[in-house]
């Protein structure tokens, strides 16, 4: 049964929400029916992560390095840090990314909420065109957006329990042979 | 890219209602202002700005009282900024009427791409002192819907105490970084929240500067078509 939701509460715990230890499938697709950024992804925390892009390259970025591994070559090309961008997968696993909380740089305000027992149903509007509206459900478990949908796409994140031993294999690679600052004042 | 007939038609209202009050004055009859240069000859007192075909009046508090959009803000971004595939050099001006001044100011972005890390070198100029404050993104141009943030850069800004070029350079190493998608979408680089302070106000202005459109491949690099 739906009940009226503390919005307020909900935002300042999703704004302070960090991951840890996150496995999920991806999936976005647009609305002219193609299909938009979709695969893994392994957070063990906000500044470590693994995005498997299906189709495209795995990006593996620790706080102070990266990889970027192509699918076809399996060529690894390691570059600076990969600051978290504020779209799916990474915006819906570290909330505070999404655009959605009415601030200068978001699109979305949060017009309204309810919750079920274990979910949020947040109804956004356009802080451009007020005359679109875009959703968002929010596990209040995890704060977690399992799912965005706006007038052009919608995104889907599914988590899962279980340890995906390979993608967290690659973060660690990285994390032990990329150019660490530590080990070069050694 | 979503432009409203209403706005437009909005925008025209208030052209005519500027155009009308020259008019009352003696002037002759001029049609209505399609362009922000138009606009800037047939503007009432008090503080405004306009960017990109969108004007922005504000009250005597600093607050805005109006945002309209000139016919100019509906057209699609000119081509002949691509100078390649991976090369993009836009420039716009913002013209704007502060504290009793005015201001016409060369905003331009050049965007150069390395596979899904864009450089940006980005700047203004200005014959007068005053400090533009701007931020940056990479957005998704939606056809019939509302754009998409993927990316926020930190902001970006010059001085108001003198004069000349200011800039600003995010290197494909930096901060954006592989910041741009790979799903085949067209996306393009916003200079937005621009505010212009001369030492005493601040006007917050509405509109923005941007790129021409880039489409990201899965797995080659973006490219400007």
């Amino acid at each position: 049964m739906s009940r009226p939701l503390q919005l307020g509460d909900l935002i300042q715990a999703m704004l302070a929400s960090r991951p840890s230890g996150v496995n999920a499938n991806f999936e976005t697709t647009y609305v002219d029916g193609s299909r938009g950024e979709s695969g893994r992804c392994y957070f063990q925390t906000a500044g470590s992560w693994v995005v498997e892009i299906e189709d495209g390259p795995t990006l593996i970025s620790t706080e102070w390095a990266s990889l970027t591994v192509t699918k076809d070559s399996h060529v690894a090309t390691p570059g600076p840090r990969i600051r978290p961008p504020s779209r799916p997968p990474w915006s819906m696993v570290i909330p505070s990314l999404a655009p959605i909380f009415g601030r200068p740089t978001d699109d979305w305000y949060i017009h309204r909420g309810q919750n079920s027992s274990r979910t949020a149903t947040l109804v956004l509007e356009s802080l451009a065109h007020p005359d679109a509206q875009a959703q968002a459900l929010v596990d209040l478990d995890h704060l977690f957006i399992l799912e965005l949908r706006t007038p052009s796409w919608a995104s889907r994140l599914d988590p899962y329990q279980t340890i995906r031993d390979d993608l967290k294999a690659q973060l660690q690679t990285v994390t032990q042979h990329v150019w660490n600052p530590d080990q070069q004042d050694v | 890219m979503v432009r409203t007939v209403a706005a437009v038609i909005a925008g025209l209202a208030l052209a005519l209602s500027d155009t009308a009050s020259a008019s009352a004055q003696g002037t002759a009859q001029v049609s209505p202002p399609s362009t922000c240069a138009e606009y800037a000859g047939v503007a009432a007192p008090g503080d405004w700005a306009c960017v990109n075909g969108t004007i922005t009046r504000y009250s005597p508090t600093g607050a805005i009282s109006s945002v309209t959009e000139l016919p100019e803000a509906a057209a699609a971004v000119s081509p002949l900024a691509v100078v390649d595939s991976y090369t993009s050099n836009v420039t716009e001006e913002v013209l704007a009427s502060l504290n009793g001044v005015g201001y016409r100011i060369p905003v331009s972005v050049k965007t150069r791409l390395y596979n899904h890390s864009p450089r940006l070198t980005m700047g203004y100029s200005s014959s007068k002192a005053v400090s533009l404050i701007w931020s940056v993104r990479v957005r998704r141009d939606n056809n019939l819907a509302p754009d998409d943030t993927v990316f926020t850069f930190p902001d970006a800004y010059g001085s108001y105490t003198r004069v000349g070029l200011f800039t600003a350079t995010e290197g494909e190493r930096g901060d954006g970084y592989n910041s741009l998608p790979y799903d085949g979408k067209r996306y393009f680089i916003d200079l937005y929240n621009l505010r212009l302070y001369d030492g005493k106000s601040t006007l917050n202005i509405q509109g923005s500067v941007q790129s021409d459109r880039m489409t990201c491949y899965k797995t080659v690099s973006c490219k400007f078509n």
